[in-house]
């Protein structure tokens, strides 16, 4: 469902992504991990087709990001850790909004049980400046969501959220993905990452540093068996080294 | 002023320089700057051959700079009139988002900040006055460019000084009601004796319009002039004067009233703290409100604007083309900013006119004829720059804009349609009340049927294609070079950003006159060719230029909707 192969992405002589491959399967949530500036957040933007990449392939539902945009986005959906919203439009028109861009002809029977889902509904009139930082992220979801995605590339998706809109969201992910939808899911919250993704892809520098089910890392780095998943991502990284160093020095 | 905010301005600036110099590394810039440089070099500062010059020509500038100083006056008064009365320019108190989180929790006076404010503005208006004078220098007169300059730069100070004073004000007429309310009663007070005077001059002169046109303007120059509407405009005229000096006697005679008027507005804005202070305090309730929300990442809905009006929407069928749905939004932006509304003001008054000059059909043909063209006019040029639901505001939302299926050219052509279609039925509508007056009255009788008819028909064409060419240069700017236009729902504002608008005017003219060229060809070719039948005529030439300037616009939203499928998120800030 989402095919990444050799992707680069180049700013002048700074390499951001460097030559990254990986597949998510439909049904499966990738957790694409790393420390900052690792290159995150340049690989969910190529594959959501808002920046091009310098090298590589990126295929969604079989459609080339750079040779058929416009059919690679129609079967996916970008949900980035910063709603963006339009400030003149109700949150029920953003939802109109998005039904015709996509051709959503049962938009309407849609749209209000995606807002109960996401417990909008009493909100439905308000707009976007009138509503919380964690209202305005479930209603980018909720754009996000409308038209049923075969993919879902969600960027820190619990960011503003409260505790019950995190656990909502957490089964809301992963219904879609029993649904079949090929999700990638990049977060710092490792617990979440380890309670949904069904694989993971660890990057640091532009490189990937592990990539495959856990237990596939754990028999690559045998070092790291028994290790809890946040010690296996610092150990990984390189994290931990800086942060041994740090403790020892005070 | 505290000093880490002098280093803050210091700072702030010299990086903004620096980042636009590194700018100019990508070709796209540098070819732009070196074509601008080019272009405003050949219109107002390339050596002019002169011919020889009468005896009443010593100083060609002169009586350009007596009407003006006489006329301008009138227009500040019209600025500062609608700043105290209709609540002005709010943008005039406006902090940066960063200076809101970072200044406002400082131990920093108020006054400390409005100083700040001040001190910022400094920069942008010494630069405007410069480029007012360059751009101005062949009709102003002998008088030394730097003493112009520095003319200028009081007189555009005193204004900031004076729309900053009465933003303090108004803020605190809004925070306390009935009180603050009656603090706003002296400046009523004011404009009712500034607008009676000018009324007096106006109606002891308007006879002279007997006597013709220039007859009746000299008049009215004349009787603005004396008192009482001199008096009552002195102000305004002091503030005004060393602009129009004509010689360094006389700007130095003006500078005097200038400079207190100046120092006086120091005065009264850094005396308005404890007012400031006052409003500031419910403000930073918000304020904190807000941090805090932002630091906790999340709810508590803070700063609550009035939902007011959307109720009011457009029906939009979930199927057909995507594209359509841009303009749909765009066009609540319209209906929900009142943008929409003022655009209908001059068919609206169009038909007052009609009514109340019914049986003055010389008044009334004169009229209307000029509330059409200037409303044409002014939404050709001016429109854009506050009609901003396209590109400028939207490429803040890039990467939302980026991830929907659509092609660069349907988003670009849709954003283009969201200005272009409203502004063209706004001036068609004006120009259809104006025919339906004009028709009957003696001016009508000039014109053939024929004429009027194929214009009336055709003219939708052309406006549309108008409208469309220069929304489409504003997008194209943009588009191309984000870094130089100010994006947003609100476009740059403000005297400090005066200088930019008159630049991107320039752009947008330059533009306009070169993209009008093979139109205006194709009409007129059009015309000559079926000159027999003076209708199909004139129908085919007004059609003929707006499918050109169509068939334009196409080609080139073709190619900047490459250009938006290129553009990433960091090229735009």
């Amino acid at each position: 469902m989402i095919d990444v192969r050799s992707l680069t992405k180049q700013y002048g002589t700074f390499t951001a992504v460097d030559a990254i491959s990986f597949d998510v399967q439909p049904g499966e949530v990738l957790g694409l991990v790393g420390p900052n500036g690792a290159g995150k957040t340049t690989t969910l933007r190529a594959l959501a087709g808002i920046i091009a990449p310098s090298a590589g392939t990126v295929q969604i539902a079989g459609h080339d990001i750079q040779k058929d945009g416009v059919g690679a986005k129609r079967a996916l959906a970008f949900i980035p850790d910063e709603p963006h919203l339009f400030d003149y439009l109700t949150v029920e028109e953003h939802l109109r909004f998005i039904a015709r861009l996509y051709s959503v002809a049962d938009a309407e029977e849609r749209i209000g049980p995606l807002l109960g889902e996401l417990e909008l509904l009493d909100r439905r009139r308000s707009l976007p400046t009138e509503l919380s930082r964690g209202m305005k992220q479930k209603l980018a979801i909720a754009c996000g969501l409308l038209h049923d995605p075969q993919a879902l590339v969600l960027d820190e998706p619990l960011t503003g959220l409260d505790p019950a809109g995190m656990r909502r969201m957490r089964a809301t992910i992963a219904a879609r993905a029993r649904a079949g939808v090929a999700v990638i899911l990049s977060s710092h919250l490792l617990t979440l990452v380890e309670e949904l993704c069904t694989k993971l892809f660890i990057i640091r520098h532009g490189r990937c540093v592990a990539y495959g089910t856990i237990a596939d890392i754990i028999a690559a780095h045998p070092e790291q068996a028994g290790r809890s998943l946040e010690d296996v991502f610092l150990s990984l990284t390189g994290e931990s080294e800086t942060e041994s160093g740090a403790d020892a020095r005070s | 002023m505290n000093g880490a905010l002098w280093y803050l301005v210091a700072e702030s600036t010299r990086n903004q320089w620096r980042s636009r110099i590194a700018r100019l590394r990508s070709p796209r810039y540098s070819i732009a700057l070196l074509l601008g440089l080019a272009y405003f070099w050949f219109l107002f500062l390339r050596p002019q051959h002169s011919a020889p010059q009468g005896p009443h020509a010593g100083d060609p500038g002169a009586g350009f700079l007596g009407v003006m100083g006489t006329a301008a006056p009138l227009l500040i008064v019209l600025y500062t009139a609608w700043t105290w009365l209709f609540g002005g320019d709010r943008t005039a108190l406006a902090f940066s988002e960063a200076e809101v989180s970072l200044l406002f929790p400082a131990p920093l006076s108020r006054r400390a900040l409005i100083g700040y404010k001040l001190l910022k503005a400094q920069l942008p208006i010494l630069v405007t006055a410069v480029l007012w004078v360059v751009l101005m220098r062949r009709s102003m007169g002998s008088l030394s460019p730097a003493l112009r300059v520095v003319g200028l730069y009081v007189m555009l100070t005193t204004i900031n000084l004076h729309r900053l004073a009465a933003a303090l004000v108004n803020a605190n007429a809004l925070e306390h009601g009935a009180r603050g309310a009656r603090r706003t009663l002296l400046a009523l007070f004011v404009f009712a004796i500034v607008f009676g005077s000018m009324a007096w001059a106006l109606w002891s002169a308007h006879g002279a319009f007997d006597g013709g046109m220039d007859d009746g303007m000299r008049a009215v120059l004349a009787a603005l002039r004396a008192p009482p509407a001199s008096v009552a405009l002195y102000p305004f005229a002091a503030v005004l004067a060393p602009v129009f000096a004509a010689s360094i006697s006389e700007w130095w005679h003006a500078m005097g009233p200038a400079v207190v008027l100046l120092v006086l507005h120091v005065w009264w804005v850094l005396r308005s703290d404890a007012a400031f202070e006052e409003s500031a305090v419910e403000a930073s309730v918000v304020l904190a409100k807000r941090l805090e929300a932002l630091r906790g990442r999340q709810g508590g809905a803070v700063a609550l604007p009035s939902s007011k009006g959307v109720r009011r929407s457009l029906p939009l069928a979930p199927v057909g083309a995507p594209a359509v749905a841009i303009v749909w939004k765009n066009l609540l932006w319209l209906m929900r900013s009142g943008a929409l509304r003022t655009m209908l003001i001059p068919a609206a008054l169009g038909v007052v006119l009609l009514v109340v000059l019914h049986g003055k059909p010389d008044i009334l043909a004169v009229m209307l004829v000029a509330l059409g063209g200037a409303t044409t006019a002014a939404l050709m040029l001016f429109g854009p720059m506050s009609l901003r639901n396209d590109l400028r505001s939207d490429l803040l939302h890039l990467l939302l804009l980026k991830t929907l299926p659509l092609h660069g050219h349907q988003v670009v052509l849709a954003q283009v349609a969201s200005g272009a279609m409203p502004a063209a039925a706004a001036q068609y509508l004006t120009a259809l009340v104006a025919v339906v007056g004009i028709y009957g009255t003696p001016m009508a009788a000039k014109w053939s049927t024929s004429v009027v008819i194929g214009g009336v028909v055709a003219a939708p064409l052309l406006l549309l294609g108008l409208n469309g060419t220069t929304f489409l240069i504003h997008n194209a700017m943009a588009l191309l070079f984000p870094g130089w236009v100010k994006l947003g729902e609100h476009g740059a504002s403000g005297i400090e950003a005066m200088g930019q608008s008159m630049m991107t005017m320039m752009v947008v003219v330059l533009c306009l006159a070169l993209a009008l060229l093979l139109p205006a060809a194709t009409g007129a070719a059009l015309f000559f060719a079926l000159r027999g039948q003076l209708f199909v005529a004139v129908a085919a030439a007004v059609a003929g230029a707006g499918v050109v300037l169509g068939a334009q616009c196409y080609g080139l939203i073709a190619l900047l909707g490459g250009a938006f499928e290129r553009v990433e998120p960091q090229q735009v800030g």
